[in-house]
């Protein structure tokens, strides 16, 4: 099973000033899957996405004891947070892992055109040759479904929403990555444009060998596109399962809440409940289970000491006092 | 029948833009009949460029239509002599909490401030209980710890209440709700969509909610009217139940056959239904029926004629030349 293990990350806690946002969170992101993170907003799915790219802003330090086990390297196995950072962008960022941004609408820059972006990115992480890059710049336009002759002359202010959003997974793609971190991909898309983005995504998945981490807040992106959940509440992992596991047969009280906050199409039977009470304050995490405050069924365990991560069966984790067994009503 | 509460009639709007020395007239919607009725919930669906809010702001007399008449009660919205009461009567809750309040201002000054300029509340006291009542009704309990606070203290869904408050405070009979969503993330969406509802349907509000996801708009029930929007026309328009179950225009159908649906089991390589064109613009539309050149079943004379919108049941209306 471990040669199928891409990264382990162990015990991952990043603090902003002090202030602990990632708490022990430990995973693997196995070869060639779609790994969906799925969190409100301030639960920390980005952060995680940040530490693995070793971009978090100045703030935030990944605590000493964190690992993160990089298999990709054929028999070299490196830790991707006890690496320098020089050693990190010239080994991992961009080559190994790369990121698709969450405001991926405004992360390109105006004033260059499409061609100087893949030219840019590629010279920063040491690629040269410029026919070299130009063959793979049109081999993943075309991948992306766009038109190189056209495109390359462009600005990116001429582009639409939906070609911005496809130039910069095509220059995710550009130093043939393992890993894709997919923050948000869709948002700001229209529902057709959200689409043609999910097909393609599917489709480079393919085609490329990749391995996707998905993370959103939207239940429907992760039901649509992940095959393993990741549930994180206050900065841990509450949950974990494959993507059936976690739509059929949730365990974890938050899980159960956040499917039914969310509209089904079609479906009027069962009208959406919103989650009770106030979303996620780092600077008074409530004691116990941060999650007791708005659980409904909380008892007197869960306001006293945090569950820990449990194994139910294989890969299936929760951390949930009703599953501790030191739950009473 | 009773009049509807407003009648949007045959309303078209242009805008221009210049580059350089030319100038481009495009019409951002054509030719619209709308009506919606008193106490009642409106959808508007469509993709960005669609002219959803455009309408929404014509209807608000927030913009002037190139042709055509919007009636408030009958009544042109044009000519009012009362502009200051109607200016209460149409109330607007924005798209973007974060850009949408005054962050110099406190939540107390934000909500009584309509109230006296409306002189809804006789003194200030008055007015604080009415503030009271209000914001425990919009979810934000206890109002003593959100009154001295400042918008940028509070949180996207807390300021997407405030705005819903500051919509509602002043007593309106019609509520603008252009995507007041979009910015959040799903488990707070479905507590504002719910404190939308029910305090819609306790005032006997007419809402017109405009959006692109039409699983939002099941927080309304089934049994409401949505119309599907595309390049500045009513392409569908019936109930949201029958929408999702049955569509009619091929347009209507690609929408829904491409949202993702929360639950795996459907999970498959959907693709569009549509066909693969560049993506639409209100400036450069095709002749005939604007979807002319990405419809799947086009044929000779969606390219010439424009359907107009006509109704195939009581609640149904579609804009196609297959029916």
């Amino acid at each position: 099973m471990t040669n199928n293990v891409l990264l382990d990350i162990k015990k991952l806690r990043v603090d902003f000033l002090g202030v602990p946002t990632v708490r022990d969170v430990d995973f693997k992101i196995f070869k060639k899957e779609t790994l969906g993170i799925i969190g409100e907003s301030g639960s920390g799915k980005t952060t995680i996405a940040r530490a693995i790219m070793r971009i978090l802003s100045e703030d935030g330090t990944i605590s000493p004891d964190s690992s993160a086990i990089y298999y990709g390297l054929g028999d070299r196995e490196v830790d991707m947070f006890k690496l320098s950072l020089t050693e990190y962008s010239r080994l991992i960022r961009w080559k190994e892992t790369s990121m698709v941004f969450q405001s991926a609408l405004s992360s390109l820059n105006p004033t260059l055109r499409v061609k100087d972006h893949f030219v840019e990115t590629a010279k920063a992480h040491g690629l040269s040759n410029p026919s070299k890059i130009m063959e793979r710049t049109w081999e993943l336009l075309e991948a992306v479904k766009l038109d190189p002759d056209r495109v390359l002359r462009m600005f990116t202010v001429e582009l639409s929403g939906g070609m911005k959003q496809r130039i910069v997974i095509a220059l995710s793609l550009l130093l043939n990555p393992k890993i894709v971190i997919l923050d948000e991909p869709t948002t700001a898309l229209d529902v057709l444009t959200q689409r043609a983005i999910l097909d393609l995504l599917k489709k480079l998945h393919e085609t490329f060998k990749l391995t996707y981490v998905l993370i959103t807040h939207d239940i429907a992106l992760i039901a649509d596109l992940a095959n393993r959940v990741i549930v994180i509440y206050a900065g841990k992992i509450i949950e974990e399962g494959s993507v059936e596991d976690i739509f059929y047969n949730p365990l974890h009280p938050y899980t159960k809440l956040l499917l039914e906050a969310v509209p089904k199409l079609g479906e009027f039977d069962r009208l959406p409940k919103p989650i009770p009470g106030v979303s996620i304050d780092y600077m008074n995490l409530p004691s116990g289970c941060s999650f007791h405050p708005r659980c409904p069924y909380a008892s007197n365990i869960c306001m006293v000491k945090e569950p820990s991560l449990i194994n139910i069966e294989k890969n299936r984790r929760v951390a949930c006092h009703i599953y501790t067994g030191l739950w009473k009503k | 029948m009773t009049e509807p509460l407003i009648t949007v009639k045959n309303v078209s709007k242009k805008f221009s833009f210049r580059k350089g020395l030319r100038t481009t007239e495009f019409y951002a919607l054509k030719n619209i009949d709308l009506e919606i009725p008193k106490s009642s919930i409106i959808g508007l669906v469509g993709e960005s460029g669609s002219g959803k809010t455009t309408l929404g702001k014509i209807t608000l007399a927030l913009l002037k239509p190139t042709e055509g008449e919007v009636l408030y009660e009958g009544k042109d919205v044009f000519n009012l002599t009362r502009k200051k009461e109607y200016r209460r009567l149409l109330q607007y809750i924005p798209q973007d909490p974060y850009a949408s309040l005054n962050p110099f201002k406190t939540v107390k000054q934000l909500l009584i401030e309509p109230l006296l300029y409306h002189k809804l509340a006789g003194d200030k006291r008055e007015a604080m209980e009415m503030v009271h009542e209000l914001m425990i009704n919009v979810g934000l309990t206890p109002p003593e710890r959100y009154m001295n606070l400042y918008s940028p203290q509070l949180s996207g869904g807390e300021r997407q209440r405030i705005n819903i408050a500051r919509a509602l405070i002043i007593k309106p009979t019609y509520v603008v709700a252009d995507e007041p969503t979009t910015m959040l993330d799903a488990s707070l969406k479905s507590g504002i969509m719910t404190t939308l509802r029910d305090l819609v349907t306790e005032t006997n509000i007419s809402l017109a909610f405009i959006t692109h996801e039409m699983s939002l708009m099941q927080f309304f029930g089934p049994n409401f009217t949505v119309a599907v929007m595309y390049l500045g026309k009513i392409m569908e328009q019936g109930t949201l139940k029958d929408l999702l179950s049955e569509p009619l225009h091929p347009y209507t159908k690609a929408l829904i056959h491409a949202m993702p649906v929360a639950d795996p089991k459907y999970r498959s390589d959907r693709g569009i239904l549509l066909k693969e064109a560049p993506p639409p613009s209100p400036i450069s539309k095709p002749p005939g029926c604007p979807l002319s050149d990405r419809c799947p079943f086009a044929f000779d004379l969606c390219s010439k004629e424009e359907p107009i919108l006509k109704n195939t049941s009581a609640t149904r209306k579609v804009a196609c030349h297959l029916y």
